[in-house]
């Protein structure tokens, strides 16, 4: 008996000891406790606050695309790396690695009751792969790489078309409204709507093929205030537009006609605040749903 | 005397089964450059951030890796695809390649729906628990954004992003206890960390400001006075 009271105070201790570790790398400040017992909160309320920038992610602010590569823009760039010390060796890679990928099963809904693991297409590859951590340098190569391979955009002509893409079909009223951190394109209504009823809309583009008409000039934002006769269909789901926590409908675009520059419709604002929270948004009324999940 | 010696391997060996986990890193995609390319605050010029970032992360823990344990990592595939094409890479092959260095397994996930079910099903949830999820993407105070800019300009495709509304769907039986969870993504600990440990049980480190993915390794908070919370 008492050998069993040992074993449990040694599988004790070492629970205590060997338990998966919570490790923390970082000065931590916990704010508030969240209850855990509570459901889960709806969102807030919604606010005309944006949710703030989010633009974590690039070296420096303005395009890269049209620089040599040359030394002194490679300098410039090693120049706005902040915290090199944090930055690991580069690894010796070159023995072959065994890749080890699994593909998902497409899941029919957005709460998918699986029952079976997943199904899994295991390949083998023996490659030589160049990098680990990559160093700065090895970064700064590879944007200046894609950047060199990179195909121009041949319709950046500086004159936006009378016509472009495919103009049969339903025809929609659409005016180009720039908003500054908000995202999508402008107000879209039927031809013999009015305003009022407009929604803001996300324009689904393709790529280099499908083009919304401001991209002709270069910069997309130049052609605010132009009105178009917009040809294509609304989609059915929707855009998350990430400074005001909306969500959007998506237009998709298959072609245009200029009208030409018009002042802004009265009365339209883009929705505001979060359309999780069952409110009406701004664009209900053009048939828009609060919750897109709803469906 | 012996049977002490059988007691402590039993214990031994069921305790090194109960600590096996599952150690998970979830990798948004990059923003297309024909979307970002005009912008002042241009996203992405790097394809590779979110794997980058991961990959040098990872030399900081990996010694917490246990034999028993499986490291998963699970990238959003549709971004990666076109940005591909956009630069007439394949960055599938080059990605895996690259996340190969670490020893991970690769699972491929076109929405929210086969992340989350991944989480949920993806292992049996009974025996193999998930010790450690770390978010490396796009993010903002209420939503981790897997597609930024990558379908739509400045915007992201309704099932292609983790709102902290959807965290519910989450299993809270998933997670092993002490389970580690970070978002390195901006703004998460404002309100998704709350969020997160209110859905799951488990907090999430997150940050109060944005931060940088450009220094080529662990992200670090950028905003004046922002921190790490949970």
């Amino acid at each position: 008996m008492d050998q069993m009271r040992i074993s449990l105070f040694v599988s004790a201790l070492m629970a205590m000891t060997l338990s998966p570790a919570c490790t923390q790398n970082n000065v931590i400040d916990e704010i508030e406790p969240a209850n855990l017992l509570a459901e889960p909160e709806e969102a807030p309320a919604p606010n005309d606050e944006p949710l703030g920038e989010y633009e974590p992610l690039e070296l420096e602010s303005e395009s890269i695309g049209l620089l040599p590569v040359t030394e002194e823009t490679k300098e410039e760039m090693r120049r706005s790396f902040q915290n090199q010390g944090n930055q690991t060796e580069l690894e010796d890679n070159s023995q072959s690695t065994e890749i080890n990928r699994t593909y998902l099963k497409p899941v029919a809904s957005e709460k998918p009751e699986m029952t079976e693991p997943v199904e899994e297409f295991t390949k083998t590859t023996a490659t030589a792969s160049p990098t680990g951590v990559l160093t700065t340098d090895e970064v700064i190569e590879e944007i200046l790489e894609s950047e060199k391979k990179k195909k121009p955009d041949s319709f950046e002509t500086g004159v936006i078309p009378q016509t472009f893409g495919d103009t049969t079909g339903q025809a929609y009223l659409g005016h180009r409204s720039v908003v500054d951190r908000y995202a999508g394109w402008g107000w879209i209504k039927k031809e013999d709507s009015v305003w009022k009823r407009a929604q803001w809309a996300v324009i689904e583009e393709i790529p280099r093929k499908m083009p919304i008409p401001g991209r002709f000039l270069g910069n997309p934002n130049q052609d605010d205030n132009y009105q178009y006769k917009l040809y294509g269909e609304w989609a059915n789901y929707k855009a998350y537009e990430p400074n005001y926590d909306v969500y959007v409908p998506v237009f998709q675009l298959t072609g245009f006609e200029l009208i030409g520059k018009r002042s802004k419709p009265g009365g339209l604002r883009p929705p505001r605040g979060t359309s999780m929270s069952g409110r009406t948004s701004a664009f209900s009324g053009g048939g828009a749903r609060n919750n897109p999940f709803s469906r | 005397m012996t049977r002490v010696f059988f007691c402590l391997w039993v214990v031994l060996s069921t305790h090194s089964l109960a600590i096996a986990g599952e150690h998970i890193y979830i990798s948004g995609g990059p923003a297309l450059r024909y979307f970002e390319k005009h912008k002042t605050a241009s996203h992405d010029r790097f394809w590779g951030n979110f794997i980058q970032a991961a990959v040098a992360r990872f030399q900081e823990w990996k010694t917490e890796l246990d034999s028993a344990d499986q490291f998963t990592w699970l990238i959003y595939r549709p971004s990666y695809i076109s940005r591909g094409e956009e630069q007439g890479e394949d960055l599938i092959t080059k990605t895996e390649n690259w996340v190969a260095q670490t020893g991970a397994k690769i699972v491929w996930f076109d929405s929210r729906g086969e992340l989350i079910n991944y989480l949920n099903n993806g292992q049996d949830r009974d025996t193999l628990k998930i010790e450690r999820i770390e978010y490396f993407g796009h993010s903002n105070k209420r939503n981790w954004m897997f597609d930024y800019s990558n379908r739509f300009d400045a915007a992201v495709l309704e099932t292609d992003s983790l709102h902290m509304n959807q965290l519910k769907e989450i299993n809270r039986r998933i997670f092993a206890k002490g389970a580690y969870c970070k978002s390195w993504g901006c703004h998460s600990g404002e309100e998704y960390s709350k969020m997160w440990r209110r859905a799951t049980g488990v907090p999430l480190i997150g940050a109060i400001g944005k931060t940088d993915y450009s220094n080529a390794s662990v992200p670090v908070i950028s905003t004046p006075g922002g921190k790490w919370t949970k």
